[in-house]
């Protein structure tokens, strides 16, 4: 191939939630349907198995499958969706005693509460500690309408609308399913079931074909590498190293099962609940047709069997009847993501706990700008590979910072699991100097500068005063002159909670609606 | 509230019905659902739009008959005060329902808590021998009526929104007395996208018989101005 050949044949190989997102984001926007210039392959072995784990998303998931043409009922149905309003994180901020549960929100809600125009956070932290509101309760809406297990929005409200900002939990084996169906039928993906055995490399360090098992080699200009932690291309095939960030976040150790309904009525959590133990967390979140159950630890820290122990008590009288299936992860990036013809997206690239639920976020902002800027010629993949390599590294550290956040500023010390975690040394610079900084001034807009910064000002409060960080106010509060516009807002997060609280249904009888009629276009 | 039961001959033979205010059910309702083929007559005098059913979220079709929600201007205790009176505001306590398991079976039904039942004054429903009088049967053939009018609207609805031509509006005017009146959620005909259609979709409209139903819409939408009128007229 010439260096002025059109990159017209792109192949990804996987078929995960990464592979089929990056097929449908790039054909959609190629027009493989109608237009036969470009072509987009994806290639699955027949024999592995996807991860299938992953289950929160970000807002921004609307967005793509709206433009991939998708019906949100349908994909609803189809793949045990459930509406996400953010998450609720129990028993972090200290050590619990006996039965005591104490949780705050990160709620997803950006509407009523945008501390980009007006932070309400300085005269919050300026109201009488002991009688005032939980921050989160004190400025987001949204944090009333979980905790009532209210859904974000209505029958009537059309689809991929919000009355509070959503995403959606899923059952990641039934989404493959229904992308891969989709992808095929309607955006004009090529579909290859085959074992890849190797990519084949040409003089200048390209890959130009994959040998497979059933079908011989498969030739194309560009590859994508959704492999998973395995990383074929990107790794085996072009050496890419793989970094670890075990020194920052420890967890290495999942145990994940699902758990039924009570009945049919039971309700169902509008938020992930991530619950902290001793030695590692729990994740439960809410599917329409069942709980996706798991606890994340670190080897380091405690065995296997102590575990399973802690997820079989937080599970409670169901967990002797269940299946558990045990996962291994290092947390950690490749120190590229993008080498030659050759990107890697989702767990071939990089990977971090599913604390905050990045990881299908991380696939849909690669997806996308990898459409967007996707290289004409091998000329241009120099300039298109640095600026993505330097874009999502920077998401990528942005990423890791936030996720230590939530342990590194806990009270808990019931164990060195959190004793090691607020170790100064297992800190991020970036982080330890952002924190260093709150200590005497509130976190501004011009803390989080960077266009591509996947987790704002918003989100840092949220989990900062969630947490009950302490901000010294004596710096501040003489600077603070507008109490009655800060009144007033803090009355209008009450006023539009009660309003919403009376007018929404309930998170089940929303999808139960969605089921038997579900939402109109328009 | 109503209480509809299965039609019986056993346990209804002696009920009889009272006339009664033709509209007595529609004090307060703002907007009145009707069938399609009602939408040629209604256009006259009511904007026929789609609003959403809020327990289900599905359209439906109805003339406003006010400019705010839960009021009638076309009330009035000496009667109702247009010309047409929206079928399914005609009072009737007998009605037919789906029977859940087969949708294409109907059974006729009475609401036992109507006002209009009476043991002693009106119309009796079965005659002496216990069959169904001639009465009944024309409240039957009624309702028959109405029920395959209302079941033509979501086909003709789910044509629209795959043609792109509904549009959500919110109805906002300014009366004499100064009050700003206000209705939300409201669907109509996008006479801009209509205009826009290509040939095939619109051959497709026609052979449908949808077109007029289409334009009976469009036309309506003068009749907002005739709501304002008839609005500050009552409230001078």
């Amino acid at each position: 191939m010439n260096n002025q050949d059109s990159l017209s044949h792109v192949i990804v190989v996987g078929g995960g939630t990464a592979g089929w997102i990056t097929a449908g984001i790039l054909a959609k926007r190629f027009d493989c349907a109608n237009n036969q210039s470009m072509r987009v392959s994806l290639v699955e072995s027949p024999n592995i198995p996807i991860l299938g784990v992953g289950e929160g998303t970000w807002p921004t998931i609307r967005n793509t499958l709206q433009s991939l043409g998708i019906s949100e009922t349908e994909f609803i149905r189809n793949c045990d969706g459930t509406f996400k309003q953010g998450s609720e994180f129990v028993n972090w901020v200290h050590t619990p005693k006996d039965g005591e549960k104490s949780s705050y929100y990160h709620p997803l809600n950006s509407v009523y509460h945008s501390a980009y125009d007006f932070n309400l956070a300085a005269y919050w932290l300026l109201q009488d500690s002991e009688n005032r509101q939980s921050y989160d309760f004190a400025t987001a809406s949204q944090a009333h309408i979980c905790s009532v297990f209210k859904a974000p929005k209505k029958i009537t409200t059309p689809e991929f609308s919000a009355l509070q900002n959503y995403s959606y939990h899923l059952d990641a084996n039934k989404f493959a399913r229904f992308m891969h169906e989709h992808c095929v039928n309607k955006l004009g993906v090529e579909y290859i079931s085959a074992d890849v055995l190797r990519a084949n490399i040409d003089n200048d360090g390209y890959i130009s074909s994959l040998q497979t098992e059933q079908v011989g080699t498969i030739s194309g200009d560009f590859f994508v590498d959704c492999t998973g932690s395995r990383a074929l291309l990107l790794g085996e095939t072009l050496g890419v190293a793989y970094q670890s960030i075990k020194d920052v976040i420890f967890n290495d150790r999942a145990i994940a099962t699902h758990v039924p309904y009570e009945n049919d009525d039971s309700p169902i959590a509008s938020n992930t609940i991530a619950t902290a133990h001793q030695n590692g967390w729990t994740w439960d979140i809410g599917l329409s047709e069942r709980r996706g159950v798991g606890i994340v630890y670190s080897a380091d820290h405690t065995s296997e069997a102590e575990a399973e122990l802690t997820l079989k008590s937080y599970i409670g009288a169901q967990a002797d009847s269940l299946s558990y299936r045990g996962l291994q992860f290092e947390s950690g990036y490749r120190e590229k993501f993008w080498k030659k013809n050759c990107v890697a997206i989702g767990m071939s690239a990089a990977f971090i706990e599913p604390l905050e639920a990045s990881a299908i976020f991380l696939v849909e902002a690669a997806a996308n700008m990898l459409a967007e800027q996707f290289p004409s010629t091998r000329d241009d993949l120099k300039y298109v590979s640095e600026q993505y390599n330097d874009i999502f590294r920077l998401r990528w550290d942005k990423t890791v910072d936030f996720v230590k956040l939530h342990y590194c500023i806990t009270k808990r010390r019931d164990s060195d699991y959190w004793i090691d975690n607020c170790a100064v040394n297992s800190i991020p610079e970036s982080l330890q100097d952002k924190l260093k900084h709150w200590q005497s001034h509130l976190p501004s807009k011009y803390d989080f500068d960077y266009a591509f910064e996947p987790f704002v000002l918003d989100s840092y409060l949220f989990v900062l005063y969630g947490m009950q960080f302490q901000t010294k106010v004596k710096y501040i509060s003489n600077r603070l002159t507008e109490w009655e516009k800060a009144k007033y807002m803090f009355d209008q997060v009450q006023s539009v909670a009660n309003k919403l609280n009376q007018e929404l249904p309930t998170h089940r009888q929303l999808l139960n609606q969605v089921k038997e009629y579900g939402f109109s276009t328009i | 509230m109503s209480n509809y039961q299965p039609l019986d001959k056993s346990k209804h033979q002696e009920l009889k019905i009272k006339p009664i205010h033709p509209c007595v059910l529609a004090k307060e309702k703002g907007v009145i659902p009707i069938g399609l083929r009602e939408t040629v007559t209604a256009c006259a005098e009511y904007p026929v739009v789609f609003v959403k059913d809020d327990s289900t979220g599905q359209f439906r079709l109805v003339v406003l008959v006010g400019l705010r929600p839960n009021q009638s201007l076309f009330y009035s205790s000496d009667g109702w005060l247009g010309k047409h009176i929206p079928k399914s505001a005609r009072s009737s306590p007998i009605a037919l329902t789906q029977i859940a398991s087969d949708e294409h079976s109907l059974i006729v039904c009475v609401d036992t808590d109507s006002k209009m039942l009476s043991k002693v004054d009106g119309r009796s429903l079965f005659d002496d021998n216990g069959a169904q009088s001639d009465f009944l049967n024309e409240l039957i053939a009624d309702a028959e009526d109405l029920y395959a009018d209302h079941q033509l609207v979501k086909p003709f609805c789910d044509l629209l929104l795959e043609q792109n031509l509904l549009s959500p509006f919110s109805l906002n005017v300014e009366a004499e007395d100064g009050s700003n009146l206000e209705l939300k959620g409201l669907y109509s005909i996008d006479e801009a996208k209509l205009n826009q259609l290509d040939k095939d979709m619109l051959i497709k409209l026609r052979d449908q018989g949808a077109l007029p139903f289409v334009y009976a819409m469009l036309f309506s939408m003068a009749r907002i101005d005739s709501l304002l009128k008839r609005y500050n007229e009552q409230s001078r």
